[in-house]
């Protein structure tokens, strides 16, 4: 198994985005729309990521919550 | 945990455990890691087996299949693995990230075989126990799922190596966000919140809703 050093940094972009969301996680989900909008300000590609991301939170259920393992064991 | 293996190699219920000796398989693992792709051809049906009948006798002892945990099988495999000590670990995240790896292309390749033998291409699956077949049945996650999330997960890593880290223990490995941080050296706050996102990244990314942030 290759495994690196070095591994590349998340970029900047992708840290913020994560911050927003993660952030968004712990408020009532009436604070979400004026959140996004403070913490995006006029970056419209985070906006639009973080948008959608924060919207998925309503719909991802357990999605691989249970371990792959689980799955195939008998 | 070395205790539940039988000095013949015949377990509790009758089943034979793998041919294989914690030397070749430790052998097999030092082969793959040192860039040698036909050890894991090796490894696999190996490391399968040996997982399949923990699996048995463990639900053979609990007698209930929810309380199953696969990290007490991973350990208890690697601990086998790991007896003579000949694989150098350099600390506990290089073992269990080896470890997630490890069970990540045993999954994914047991998916690929089974999507191969439904589509008629003549090839036997590895199989991992008896109720396989039921896999894609509606309450059971599809094997695409498997796949599909394999292939995400790689470019998850492109992005955010260690996000993609805590997503193979947690998922592949099947740790708790308490022994995910541990095995990581972080916070379990940091965990839940690189698991949180992970997850809603990765849901996107299967359901083809959307560019990755970049």
């Amino acid at each position: 198994m290759a495994v690196s050093r070095n591994p590349p940094e998340p970029t900047e972009r992708w840290q913020r985005c994560k911050q927003i969301v993660c952030s968004m996680l712990t408020q009532d989900r009436e604070t979400w729309p004026t959140l996004l909008v403070k913490e995006c300000g006029d970056d419209v590609e985070l906006f639009l990521d973080a948008a959608c991301l924060i919207r998925l939170s309503l719909r991802v259920g357990d999605f691989i919550e249970e371990p792959a393992l689980r799955k195939v064991l008998p | 945990m070395s205790s539940m293996f039988h000095p013949s190699g015949v377990g509790k219920t009758g089943e034979t455990m793998t041919a294989a000796l914690p030397e070749e398989l430790t052998a097999l693992l030092l082969a793959w890691s040192d860039g040698d792709p036909e050890a894991l051809q090796e490894l696999m049906p190996l490391v399968s087996n040996d997982l399949r009948v923990m699996a048995r006798r463990y639900l053979a002892r609990e007698g209930d299949r929810h309380i199953l945990q696969p990290t007490a099988l991973v350990n208890e495999f690697f601990l086998k693995v790991n007896d003579r000590r000949s694989v150098q670990w350099e600390n506990r995240a290089h073992f269990f990230g080896f470890a997630a790896q490890t069970m990540r292309l045993i999954l994914v390749d047991f998916a690929r075989h089974q999507k191969r033998a439904k589509r008629g291409g003549g090839e036997n699956p590895m199989m991992l126990g008896p109720e396989l077949d039921d896999l894609a049945g509606a309450d059971q996650p599809s094997r695409v799922e498997i796949l599909a999330l394999h292939q995400a997960l790689d470019r998850l890593e492109a992005q955010d190596p260690r996000m993609a880290s805590v997503v193979k223990l947690r998922y592949f490995v099947g740790m708790t966000v308490q022994e995910t941080a541990a095995a990581l050296d972080l916070s379990p706050a940091t965990v839940k919140r690189e698991w949180q996102f992970a997850r809603l990244w990765l849901f996107r990314e299967l359901n083809g809703d959307g560019d990755p942030p970049n």
